[in-house]
Order: structure tokens, then sequence, then C-alpha cells
């Protein structure tokens, strides 16, 4: 058969890559099955550890208004399955980018299938998060239970939108953090700068004053991650909420246009 | 010179000057790192701006805490702002990823050529990571240290208080490093060690006290933190920067700095010896 004849290449689904990454993840990581064992235990213990010194501020700032023990339960258990989510689905990227643009083989995402961008960001699958998730999820699940939270469908759907909708801002970061690397190739404080900023989204937007509070919801809307979920979980959104959906998506449009352009400038070899 | 010359032993003079020839040898070696690492000098930017802008977000946090109160836990809202704030300094001036280096090279290839140099492994690594330290202390620690003054007047700072916090993280400085290297050694029996790198964040931000000042944890939890060795990490100095203890106190000081070498120099014999007997499992070609 001539290659005209050929039916176009289809390029696989972004989910799809995302699943083969997670399986080939699967694969190696019972090669290493004594270190697997233990990075699942230090990970399920590391976020378990993160939520109770959370726990620890609230009870040593004498708590936080507006928010009881048992809430604040529920917002640990859904910081759990947050951090847990991101880092299943996304925690190896920037892993992944530092290496193949310090040792020149970035490259080679230019010749594969699919977008450069969809290739980067499906390959960071960490699948020794598995554990956090669902411990994430058995804790929401219970901490919704005890709290005796009526879940209506209009509640689980405002849960799920704006959880979507932080893990499109998390996209959005990422995609700024691999464009910089493009021309930046050592990102080492950019790195520890993306990881403080889920510090300041493990706790209740609440707590800041001022402006600080709209700023985190609308401009820079780091409450979509744990805080807005929560919220409608309990039923108390504010109405203006719904604009940090709308925030995440221009961001990561804005991210996508920073990373076309970063791209356009990549001469290889660094950048 | 033979090979078997070299086992005979030498005359004074000439072993002072190998020595002298090995101390030359490594601060070349520190210049080329000094110049490899001024090559990504951008970076160093990011800190300028990112971080004070991280300053202002824990300040806005703490705001609204310490509306309602003068003190949380025996912290002044200067000093809790600043505790957070220099949680960064720690970053700059004592995290390496030293475990994570060595455990890619024995993955991915390359350990071969290290194992082969005039120098070892150890000396390697942290002529790397002090060139590192030296510019971030420069160009990162200082900068930021005057844009935090500007953010948020420190009132508790003294000079001896900031002397005895750079003494004390330089101290740290070498005590995670070894720790590091420890972890990354370790590679040369299980070669993926990333679980060691996970556990690393665990020794940080907890067992040190950077994600959090230790006197939020319970009275129980916070007597078992102060025996181990880890609060030396970052819990200890930063006490010195915010004047959290006694900084006209120079033998207290001097106390403090005999305890934490204690530490480093156990923690040095034991990197030494699970070197000697970890790097006899190495196998080129992928470990």
């Amino acid at each position: 058969m001539s290659a005209a004849k050929q039916a176009p290449r289809r390029t696989p689904q972004f989910a799809l890559l995302l699943a083969i990454d997670l399986q080939m993840k699967l694969k190696r990581a019972l090669a290493f099955r004594l270190n697997f064992a233990a990075n699942l235990l230090i990970s399920l213990f590391y976020s378990l550890v993160f939520s109770l010194f959370q726990f620890c501020v609230y009870a040593g700032l004498r708590g936080y208004p507006g928010w009881s023990a048992g809430e604040m339960l529920l917002f640990q258990a859904v910081l759990l399955f947050w951090t847990g989510s991101v880092d299943l689905l996304f925690g190896g990227v920037r892993d992944f980018i530092d290496l193949e643009v310090t040792h020149g083989n970035f490259d080679r995402l230019f010749v594969w299938p699919p977008q450069v961008l969809v290739s980067l960001l499906s390959r960071g699958t960490n699948v020794q998060a598995t554990a956090t998730v669902l411990a994430g999820a058995i804790g929401s699940g219970m901490m919704v239970a005890r709290l005796g939270v009526h879940l209506t469908w209009s509640k689980a759907l405002a849960f799920a939108v704006f959880f979507a909708a932080g893990l499109i801002f998390y996209l959005a970061l990422l995609v700024v953090y691999s464009a910089c690397t493009l021309f930046m190739v050592k990102m080492e404080r950019l790195r520890e700068v993306f990881d403080r900023v889920l510090f300041f989204a493990s706790f209740p937007a609440d707590l800041y004053a001022g402006a600080g509070k709209a700023a985190l919801i609308v401009a820079f809307p780091l409450a979509l991650w744990v805080y807005l979920p929560v919220q409608a979980l309990l039923g108390r959104l504010e109405h203006f909420a719904v604009l940090s959906v709308g925030s995440s998506i221009s961001l990561l449009a804005l991210a996508v246009a920073f990373w076309r352009r970063q791209e356009r400038r990549y001469v290889s070899a660094g950048g | 010179m033979h090979l078997h010359e070299l086992s005979k032993p030498q005359p004074v003079g000439e072993r002072a000057r190998g020595r002298l020839q090995a101390s030359d040898a490594l601060f070349s070696l520190f210049k080329h790192h000094l110049k490899l690492r001024l090559q990504y000098r951008e970076t160093f930017l990011f800190s300028l701006v990112l971080h004070p802008l991280v300053m202002l977000l824990i300040l806005a946090m703490f705001k609204g805490v310490y509306a309602k109160q003068q003190t949380v836990l025996g912290y002044s809202q200067s000093q809790m702002v600043w505790y957070f704030g220099s949680s960064q300094f720690f970053y700059y001036l004592v995290w390496n990823i030293v475990d994570k280096n060595i455990a890619q090279k024995v993955m991915f290839g390359g350990m071969d050529r290290e194992l082969v140099r005039p120098y070892s492994l150890l000396s390697w690594e942290l002529v790397q990571l002090l060139a590192h330290k030296l510019l971030a202390l420069v160009f990162e620690f200082i900068p930021v240290f005057l844009a935090y003054w500007l953010i948020l007047r420190p009132d508790f700072l003294t000079g001896a208080g900031l002397a005895q916090y750079l003494i004390l993280t330089a101290l740290a400085l070498l005590q995670f490093f070894l720790l590091s290297f420890l972890f990354g050694i370790l590679a040369f029996i299980w070669q993926d060690v990333s679980a060691a790198h996970a556990l690393k964040f665990i020794v940080v931000n907890v067992l040190a006290g950077v994600a959090l000042p230790i006197a939020f944890f319970p009275q129980a939890v916070q007597r078992v933190l102060y025996a181990l060795p880890f609060q030396y990490l970052f819990h200890v100095p930063v006490q010195h920067l915010l004047g959290r203890v006694d900084v006209a106190r120079w033998d207290a000081f001097a106390v403090t700095c005999a305890w934490h070498s204690a530490w480093l120099v156990a923690l040095f014999i034991l990197t030494e010896a699970a070197s000697r007997r970890t790097v006899r499992h190495f196998l080129s070609a992928g470990g």
C-alpha cells in the first residue's frame, strides 16, 4: 500500500497516553519492588503527617474563623485527595522536563506523534501516589458521612467542577514551569516556589486578611485546589467563586500561549 | 614514578607537596563548578522576584491571625512571618539533591567515571555543592534577606544573632550533605532510591521544622524532635536569627556548636563506613 493510501495516523488521546504512562511506571516500579513498597509507605505517611500538622496549626492558632474541627478534618482529607491526585497524574512532569532539557534529549519530543506539550504532560505520572489518593478518598467519604453533609447532585457537580478547574490551574503552572525550563535549563528555585504554592493552598482562604482572600479565589486561584471544593461540599460557596473557574481557564490559555512562544524560540542545546 | 613506588613511604617534603597539589586540584574543581553554575545565573533572578512575593503572602496570612492576639506560641508576628520566610533560606543554603545525582549516575550510567577520578566521590560532590551554595549566598540569600527586611522590618534581629545563624547554617549544610550522600550511596545496592529522597522531605519538613515551627506540635512530639539531631538543620539556626535564644551568651552558642559538631562527626563515620560497604555492590552498565 502506498503511503498516500494509508489512513492518517491518529494521534493518541491525552487520557490514553496518561494511562499508558501509568502502566509503564507500574511495571518499572515492580522491577524495584523494595523501593516501590517503601515509597508507597513513605508517601502515605508523609501525606498523613502533613495533614496532621496542618491540624496542629489549626490548634496552635486557636482555630480558623468559621471552621469547626470536623470541617477542618474534611478539609485535610480533601487536601490529601488533591495532593495524591496531582501527584498521580502529573507528579513527575517537572523531573521529566528537567532531565530531558539538561541532558539534551528534549528534541526527540518534537518527532513523537502527539504535540510536544501533550507528550510532556502525559509522561509524568507517579504510581506511588495511589496510596495517598485512596487515603484521601476514604477520609473525605468518612468525614462527609460524619458531618452529616447532605450530598446532593448539585453539590457533587460543584465539587467536580471546582476540582477539575483546580487541575486546569495546576496544569497552567506546570506549562509555565516547562516553558521557563526551555530557556533557563536549571529550574531548582522555581521548583521550590512551586512546592511552596501548595503550602498556601493547604489553609482555608478565610485565613487571609483583606484582599488576600479575593486574590486567592479569583486572581491566582489557589483556593480551587482544596478550599472551594470543600466549600462546595459544605454548601457555602461565595457567589463570586465561579469566577475562579474562568480565571483558571484563562490562565491555562495564557500559559499555553507562553509555551508556544518559547517553543518557537527553542534552538536545542538548552534553548 | 612506577606503580610499585607508590606504595613506598615518601619523604615528608613530597607528601606535603602531594597534599598541596590535592588542595590545588580541589580549588580548581571549586572554580570549575563555580563557572558552571554561573552559566545558569538567570535562575537566581527567580528568587529575587518570587520569594518576596511569597513573603507577602505569608504576611497576608498572619496579619489576620495576629489581629486577635499579640503572640502565637511565644512568637511575635514579625518572628512568625520571618520564620516561614526563612524556610526559603534553608533551600538556598542547606538543601541539596546529592542523593538524586548519585542515584541517577548509578541507574543511567556515569558512575564508573566518577569512581576513577583522583578524588573521592564525597569530595567531588562536596566541592560542587560548596560552589553552588557560595553563589546562592551572594546572589540569593543577601538580596532576598534585604527584600524581606523592606517588607517587614525584623525588630528582633541583632548582629550576633545573624552571625550565629550563619555559622550554624554552615554546619547544617555539612550535616544535610552527609545525610543526602548517605541516602545516595544506597543506590549502589538498591539502584532506585527515590524512597530515600521522599524520606528527606519528612526529615526536612517535620523533623527539622522547615514547614512549621516545632512549637506547634504536641508536647510529646516536641520532646522527641528535640532529642533528634535534625533540629540542627533549621530549627536551631533560625532560633538564633529570630532572637529567641540569648544570643549575647556566646558560651551557650559554643555548646550548641559542639553538640552539632558531635552529631556531624558521628554522621561522617557512618557515611564513610556505609560508603566502603555499598560501593562493593556497584556494577557498571547501569548498576
